[in-house]
């Protein structure tokens, strides 16, 4: 057993059918040397207690074992500890294997192996942590942001905060999660602008695109939204990034990132 | 806030099963390459309200109310609508333009431009159609703007067909 590493099981992995493929995946990790020991999550069981305990224990890489809602579930306070964390999606929905460059099934488990780590940046909304983005569907909210600009959607429409990018619908889009800024993007309410052809325009034609380091997303009317893929409510969110906060055992570099010498003569 | 989590989280299938003890090998499941695209967009539909500063390319399709700075390159669409002074390094504006445009290189300005406003640039383009209405400083000339009782130059205009 490799004491530097602990698995953490979500607890929809009890499921009969899942035993055979967690069957596979403890044998492929003792293979590579990568066996740690396992906690399951449990309704009743505090997550941040769990991984504490393991981190007390000497481990250095927390690796999780579910889908992208356990991801979710240890988020909130999983940048605050001295760990790496890995990702073995087995399950749907795992868009954010996509924006990792992680494989799902067994094979994360090489990319466990080959051990890339990357520094990410970290989102913060208000005091909760998110890794890929905040969304608000239909919202007139304002951003406002540092600088003393204000960002307003004249007639409505969607708001976006990607740190890491969009991975919450059919396809992902890719922000840079080291350059230490978040992306807003927003997209005017569909039907803005009349005309069947209009609408055969491609998307990112009417999204507005702006880089920032913190700001406040205002609203005269309640908003609801998901961090991540968690709900949030309310009328006034604080939005920062707070840069190289959580180390994550990727499949390959980010599409965006450059080497520090990249470019040097 | 109110925060809570989302239910119903019970996935559908299992990533890979293995069949006869051999795990089907499995990819990525999405392209992440990133577009070579302007570091700033203002859409359609979209009102940006203050003083904006960039340092990447900058595109206004929608309002601007305020001032706005790039050092790189402005491009205002034909439908965007700017109510500030602007500052670039170089711009092509096809919309309105409210406001003293400074431009430290090329100023393009095509013929659906209406620009109220002086203007001072290095180089200037201007498409047949476009309406101006201020003062314009061009080529040496533009470098007189820290002293006021410097004469205006005769402006460097290169005059381009309408497309």
């Amino acid at each position: 057993m490799n004491p530097a590493y602990a698995y953490i099981y979500d607890d929809f992995l009890v499921d009969r059918r899942y035993q055979e493929i967690l069957d596979s995946l403890e044998t492929k990790l003792a293979a590579l040397g990568l066996s740690g020991r396992i906690g399951r999550l449990t309704l009743f069981r505090n997550s941040k207690e769990l991984v504490e305990d393991f981190v007390a224990q000497g481990v250095k890489n927390i690796v999780l074992v579910g889908n992208d809602y356990t991801i979710d579930k240890v988020l909130w306070f999983l940048p605050d500890l001295p760990v790496t964390m890995g990702y073995i999606p087995l399950a749907e929905p795992w868009g954010m294997a996509g924006l990792l460059n992680i494989p799902t099934g067994l094979g994360a488990c090489d990319i466990l192996s080959a051990r890339l780590i990357e520094s990410l940046d970290v989102g913060k909304l208000d005091d909760r942590y998110f890794l890929s983005e905040i969304i608000f569907e239909n919202t007139t909210a304002t951003l406002a942001l540092e600088g003393g600009y204000k960002v307003t959607l004249i007639q409505g429409g969607v708001l976006e905060i990607r740190n890491l990018g969009q991975a919450s619908f059919d396809s992902a889009k890719l922000s840079d999660a080291q350059d230490g800024l978040l992306e807003a993007v927003i997209t005017p309410r569909a039907g803005f602008k009349s005309g069947f052809f209009h609408k055969l325009r491609p998307a990112e034609k009417h999204e507005t695109r702006i880089m920032f380091k913190a700001g406040s997303i205002l609203s005269e009317q309640p908003m609801e939204g998901l961090a991540d893929r968690f709900a949030i409510s309310g009328f006034n969110f604080n939005v920062s990034v707070i840069p190289n906060r959580l180390k994550v055992i990727m499949g390959r570099k980010l599409a965006g990132y450059k080497t520090p010498n990249a470019g040097a003569n | 806030m109110a925060v809570m989590s989302l239910f119903g989280s019970m996935p559908s299938v299992p990533a890979d099963r293995p069949e006869n003890g051999s795990p089907q090998p499995s990819v990525p499941i999405f392209n992440t390459k990133n577009k070579n695209t302007p570091s700033t967009v203002i859409a359609k539909g979209v009102r940006l309200e203050g003083d904006f500063k960039s340092q990447g390319d900058v595109l206004i399709e929608g309002e601007v109310v305020g001032s706005i700075s790039t050092d790189s390159l402005l491009t205002v669409g034909n439908d965007a609508l700017l109510k500030a002074g602007v500052q670039a390094s170089e711009a092509v504006i096809a919309g309105r333009v409210e406001g003293n445009l400074n431009i430290t290189n090329r100023l393009e300005i095509k013929g659906t431009a209406k620009i109220k406003g002086d203007i001072v640039c290095q180089t200037v383009v201007v498409e047949a159609g476009a309406v101006l209405q201020g003062n314009m400083k061009s080529g040496d000339g533009s470098k007189a703007e820290d002293n006021p009782s410097a004469p205006v130059s005769k402006p460097n205009i290169e005059q381009k067909p309408s497309a």
